[in-house]
């Protein structure tokens, strides 16, 4: 179980680098699960599980030092929080931010790991009733809901699932057998490996932004006292907190949802429904807890659907899939009786873990900060090389390194436009599902596509997405969607 | 001038000693007398952690005792097997790169371009292991045994909806064997793997399920029934079960797990592997491995093991064809 000497170590160590990643910019969570998903292989696929998903919300932690302490979010789920975290470090008030960025997290990480604790065993015995024409439908509604939550456009987030999904059909036909787009390559007959093309987007194309124009260090508020939080601040911020952690708790279980999402819809929320809200923007410490609080909260029920059904809610859950397949382990409704002590291990460790980083944060914050100190021009290319010292480790491949390279730079330039990685990311993972389940589906009901209408739950998801797609297009709606993204983005 | 004229003197001394101690080198470790002198390379085309992964290691670390040389396991995965052992076919024939070959590759070959012919592409050293299949629907399933099953189909053609691992795959071209030999409608659907097939019997999406032994736990549970196993010999786990043959159909579907080099191996290298790693699979930590993973422990030697090799290439030729797969 959890418990043991060796998964606390894992543990740790997962919740120790996702801080440590979390404070530098330059890579995020899912760069570097890719990047040591290699060095698990050896581990029990419990504690590679638990060290992964420690880096994970280990990062949702990390990311809010450097957005209050330097202005630059050291992590995307934590971009809102510089708007009023840096202001308060700005007013000699950076420990009580630090603080409730850090008890806010822990309070609704922990609401939410209950939550998934409560609602997962339910979800497993809906979930052999799940068919291929449920997966299908569930699947359409993902990619739509993923488009319809995207922080820009939709058009370009759609194009970029359709280019996902067209990257996902690279590979051998999953009925068939038969080679698509592999031009002769026998390393592309598996398909593109989810790692050479995380760690592309998400780790190449970041630095290469982060490179173009070199932060200024000097401004790194090295003084931090007080993080305590005081009575006033509580008050403050307690109710921030909660409705935060639901709000993150809910979108986390989206497709396309996530932390990111949240700490944006979080931080819209509370400046409304505040007495105050001029106050939002020069440092209001609710408008750190809410937004810390959420992506913490949605970092925890991301597992649901993941642990449930196999479907992953954001690129993260994608790599854990990996980790999990790499280890003959197909997360799905089967997981939670076939591998019970991974299953409640996992869910034990991440109880732990947040104890561990309201340890790590708080007395030890003096470290972080120095961390902050050590100069792009070194630390960049470091990750560079990380980068292909990970790729190249998965496979032993340098077919991989090739795509690998070759993404960062297609991820640069989409970033460069105004595209998002994260459609294209999730659609790729989940356009081979997409296309397994429908033609699966089809022979089942030899040919008749009647079989998605008929059966309650796909018919349901079908409207929806439906439903969802002509909004977004109506608009009045559109305004007002775009609203709540711009307030969002201050 | 003259300095540069004297440096580059120096540069190509120095270049040619250095290909004569490679060349030294070579024939040096390649004299099969003292084989092995340096440590052995075995490539597992799968990713670590997998069965094949860790029954391949676990069978290694006994063999370096014997060997008295570390063998070093790279895992090269990809292609279901034909990435890793593509490097296997291209190495050199010295028995210092060793692969683990999985029978999907010779499917592979009717199926896809691959870079190697499977059957020319390796020398057999032997077989340590090998994977158990069988023919799987719910325990609430009206058939009980084979014949209800292939009578069931007989009546109802195209009614069965079976799932396998994927197109291609060892459990699928059994069961096309066997529909082939009873003479039996199915409609097959492909599942990516085992566990979705799995989850895909026990939800009712599909009346069965030809799949290897990650389906066993859920035989023992009782919530499935295995209707027959496709090795030549019944399993020791479920001595209940028939073969196909005992059915009263002539397949017989063992799938092994050897060590093969590259073809070209000298005899007395292959003399030298085979003993370590026949002496290897008595280990202890190896049998336990095996029965963790629900893997028959068996040895066939390098004559055998050819046979095999051209047995089930013939059979993969055959039924992809007859099952219309054949790469285009």
């Amino acid at each position: 179980m959890a418990v043991q000497p060796a998964n606390l170590l894992y543990c740790f160590v997962g919740v120790f680098v996702g801080t440590f990643i979390g404070v530098l910019p330059g890579i995020g969570p899912a760069g570097t699960m890719a990047i040591l998903l290699p060095f698990t292989y050896g581990i029990s696929p419990e504690a590679s599980v638990i060290m992964l998903a420690g880096i994970y919300y280990g990062a949702m932690y990390g990311g809010s030092t450097t957005s209050i302490l330097v202005n630059i979010p050291g992590e995307a789920a934590s971009i809102v929080t510089t708007l009023d975290g840096y202001q308060m470090a700005l007013q000699g008030r950076a420990g009580p931010a630090l603080g409730i960025a850090a008890f806010g997290s822990f309070i609704a990480g922990t609401l939410s790991i209950v939550g998934l604790q409560a609602l997962s065993p339910y979800l497993v015995s809906v979930a052999l009733r799940f068919g291929p024409a449920e997966y299908f439908s569930l699947m359409i509604l993902g990619l739509i809901m993923l488009s319809y939550l995207a922080q820009k456009s939709i058009l370009k987030a759609l194009m970029m699932a359709g280019v996902g999904v067209l990257l996902g059909t690279i590979g051998q036909d999953p009925m068939t057998g038969g080679a698509r787009f592999t031009f002769g390559i026998p390393e592309l007959l598996d398909g593109i490996g989810i790692v050479p093309l995380v760690i592309g987007i998400f780790g190449i194309s970041e630095v290469l932004m982060h490179g173009e124009k070199l932060a200024d260090q000097s401004s790194v508020i090295t003084r931090v006292s007080h993080v305590f939080p005081t009575r006033r601040d509580w008050v403050a911020s307690k109710w921030a907190i909660i409705r935060g952690g639901v709000i993150g708790f809910i979108l986390g279980i989206l497709p396309g949802g996530g932390a990111i999402l949240a700490s944006f819809v979080s931080y819209a929320v509370e400046k409304r429904v505040s007495k105050t809200p001029e106050r939002f923007g020069h440092g209001a410490i609710e408008g750190v807890a809410a937004p810390e609080s959420a992506n913490n909260a949605a970092a925890g029920s991301a597992f649901i659907p993941m642990l449930t059904l196999g479907i992953p809610a954001n690129p993260i859950m994608a790599i854990l899939l990996g980790a999990l397949m790499i280890h003959g382990i197909a997360p799905g409704p089967l997981l939670m009786k076939e591998q019970p002590n991974l299953f409640w291990g996992v869910i034990t460790s991440m109880y732990i873990g947040n104890i561990m980083l309201l340890v790590l944060n708080l007395p030890l914050i003096g470290l972080w900060v120095k961390l902050l100190r050590v100069p792009h021009t070194i630390l960049f290319p470091l990750i560079l090389l990380f980068c292909i010292i990970g790729t190249y480790a998965e496979n032993k491949s340098l077919v991989d390194v090739a795509l690998m390279l070759f993404f960062g730079g297609f991820g640069y330039v989409m970033r460069k436009f105004g595209y998002e990685p994260a459609p294209l990311v999730l659609a790729f993972v989940m356009g081979p599902i997409l296309e397994t389940a429908l033609r699966q589906a089809l022979i089942i009901s030899d040919g008749s596509f009647s079989v998605l209408f008929n059966r309650p739950i796909s018919a349901a998801c079908l409207v929806i997405a439906a439903v969802l797609l002509v909004s977004s297009f109506i608009p009045f709606l559109k305004r007002k969607r775009e609203l709540v993204v711009e307030e969002g983005e201050g | 001038m003259k300095n540069s004229t004297k440096a580059r003197t120096v540069q190509v001394a120095l270049r040619g000693l250095l290909v004569v101690i490679i060349v030294l080198a070579g024939t040096w470790s390649g004299a099969a007398s003292d084989f092995p002198a340096k440590p052995i390379e075995l490539i597992v085309p799968y990713p670590a952690g997998g069965s094949t992964d860790v029954a391949a290691r676990t069978l290694a670390k006994a063999a370096e005792q014997v060997l008295k040389q570390p063998i070093v396991i790279i895992n090269k995965a990809g292609g279901g097997g034909v990435v890793g052992m593509s490097s296997v076919a291209t190495a050199n024939s010295d028995g210092y790169t060793l692969g683990a070959l999985p029978p999907a590759v010779f499917n592979a070959y009717y199926m896809q371009d691959i870079p190697f012919v499977p059957v020319e592409a390796f020398a057999p050293v032997m077989v340590f292991g090998g994977w158990s299949f069988g023919l799987f629907v719910k325990s609430d399933s009206p058939w009980k045994n084979l014949s209800d099953f292939v009578r069931y189909a007989k009546e109802n053609p195209g009614n069965i909806k079976f799932s396998t691992p994927g197109p291609g795959t060892s459990p699928h071209l059994a069961i096309a064997e066997l529909a082939l030999k009873a003479d039996i409608k199915l409609v097959h659907v492909p599942q990516k793997g085992d566990p979705p097939s799995i989850t895909a019997l026990l939800g009712g999406h599909i009346s069965a399920a030809s799949g290897s032994s990650t389906f066993f736990p859920h035989v023992k549970s009782g919530d499935l029934r295995m209707l027959a196993t496709y090795g030549d010999n019944r399993l020791a786990a479920f001595p209940s079960v028939p073969t196909l043959k005992e059915s009263g159909y002539d397949i017989s579907y063992p799938s092994y797990l050897g060590i093969v080099g590259p073809k070209g191996l000298p005899e007395s290298v292959v003399q030298v592997l085979n003993n370590a790693f026949k002496k290897a699979m008595e280990d202890q930590n190896f049998r336990k491995t095996m029965e963790t993973f629900d893997m028959p422990v068996i040895y066939l030697g390098t004559a055998e093991y050819k046979r095999y090799i051209t047995k089930i290439d013939k059979d993969s030729a055959t039924l992809i064809s007859i099952l219309g797969l054949q790469k285009k």
